[in-house]
């Protein structure tokens, strides 16, 4: 296979983890009432 | 190529795909990889800014601006010309929870609430002029100065027709809690890129943000992750403000204001601080009032002055009044001190700054202060002569030429 071509796909590969690891990391820590 | 230490795990990887790194080729990858962020950004569906509605809040003329608490994109996208949206007396409202009535029979501090003061404002404004008019509500629980001076500058960023700011008479002058969460710095920071503010950049936002927040606004996968996270996984309604794991530990580093006024004001007696197991919130508004004081030169007095000389430059006519505080404050000897420190400087601001569209009240009339019933030092229910009075002040601005 190509170099280039391995290269896109690896792009590819570490892209989609960064994807899914915003998205699995963005649940937001819940605000919690202190009375103000 | 032989990868540096810390990468040296990807050897085997990146053998086993029959790669051989070489330096220009890594380069390449991350091109590829910000080519295919791009990309998958592109794909993925736009998702809006989520506005919550606030508890309590039912006038639909009163609409929400501000996004959740830790969203990074802080308010909400839509609506850029307020005054194209509703009409030439939309009004652009920035408080804290001050604002938020009580009803009458509530026994604690934060459930039952009524109603919003603007929604009561809006509502007598409604019945006096014939054109409708539209409230355009930056509200959430304990803003500090910082926030309020930066949500000011992004209503002014939208063309209101006026604007009521409320300043929060225990923030107003604490140096020690000027902004109340980091996502301030991903969402407001972005307005401080001007002549005056950019000082502010350096020395409040973190590294981390300007990196986070540069790449969030060119890659809304990073930046809109959680709306998109819940197209799929719906959060349950109530999540905002769920109930008490605090109870736990109540005095956190999430406070850091109440940790030292719990060792510097109690001595770091705990019992003191604490009713039933939760934050006394008296205790916590009268040890911040205690720390206050506008001091001519602090942070906080120069926040306010360029709060005051942002709305007087933008010719946006403006209601500012300092909210009212409880009458048992008069019995905590340090913290009446400190207030009435703080309604003197706030009067001398206004005698700087106060015109015909700049309204500036740090003092209530009597009648109007003796209406009020107050559920903490700060929390209250109305029964209609501060909304009437509000009202008032409002359309007397709208009165000028």
């Amino acid at each position: 296979m190509n170099r280039y071509l391995r290269e896109l796909i690896i792009g590819l590969l570490l892209a989609m983890i960064i994807v899914l690891a915003a998205l699995a990391l963005s649940e937001r820590v819940p605000f919690v009432y202190q009375g103000f | 190529m032989r990868l540096p230490a810390e990468l040296a795990w990807l050897e085997r990887p990146l053998a086993r795909a029959r790669y051989r790194p070489t330096a220009p080729g890594l380069l390449r990858i991350a091109l590829f990889t910000v080519l295919w962020l791009v990309v998958i950004g592109m794909l993925l569906p736009q998702v809006e800014v989520f506005v919550p509605t606030p508890s309590g809040l039912t006038d639909p003329a009163v609409i929400p601006m501000c996004a959740e608490r830790e969203d990074p994109r802080w308010v909400r996208s839509d609506l850029t010309d307020l005054r194209a949206h509703g009409g030439p007396g939309a009004t652009a409202w920035i408080s804290g929870s001050s604002i938020r009535l009580k009803s009458r029979n509530a026994a604690g501090v934060g459930r039952k609430d009524v109603a919003f003061l603007p929604e009561r404002v809006r509502q007598i404004l409604d019945q006096e002029r014939p054109a409708a008019t539209r409230t355009y509500l930056y509200y959430q629980s304990r803003r500090r100065l910082l926030d309020t001076y930066t949500l000011v500058e992004d209503a002014l960023g939208r063309n209101p027709g006026a604007l009521v700011v409320v300043l929060n008479p225990f923030w107003v002058a604490n140096g020690q809690s000027v902004f109340s969460l980091e996502s301030l710095f991903s969402g407001g920071a972005r307005l401080w890129w001007n002549r005056d503010d950019w000082p502010l950049q350096l020395a409040l936002v973190p590294p981390r943000s300007h990196l986070w927040n540069f790449a969030g606004r060119h890659l809304p996968v990073l930046s809109s992750g959680y709306d998109l996270r819940r197209r799929f996984d719906p959060a349950p309604e109530d999540a905002a403000e769920p109930s008490e794991p605090a109870a736990r530990n109540p005095i956190s580093y999430r406070q850091p204001l109440t940790f030292w006024a719990l060792h510097r004001f109690h001595g770091g007696d705990r019992s003191r601080v604490l009713r039933r197991g939760r934050l006394d919130p008296e205790a916590f508004q009268a040890a911040a009032m205690e720390l206050s004081e506008l001091k001519i030169g602090s942070w906080q007095e120069e926040i306010v002055r360029r709060l005051l000389r942002r709305i007087q430059d933008s010719s946006v006519p403006a209601v500012v009044y300092l909210a009212p505080v409880s009458p048992t404050l008069g019995e905590l000897p340090g913290a009446a001190a400190a207030h009435s420190r703080i309604v003197a400087a706030v009067e001398a601001l206004k005698a700087e700054f106060g015109s015909e569209t700049l309204r500036i009240t740090a003092r209530f009339p009597q009648e109007v202060l003796e209406s009020l019933e107050f559920r903490d030092l700060l929390h209250l229910s109305d029964d209609g002569q501060l909304s009437r009075f509000l009202a008032d002040e409002l359309s007397e601005l709208g009165e000028k030429p």
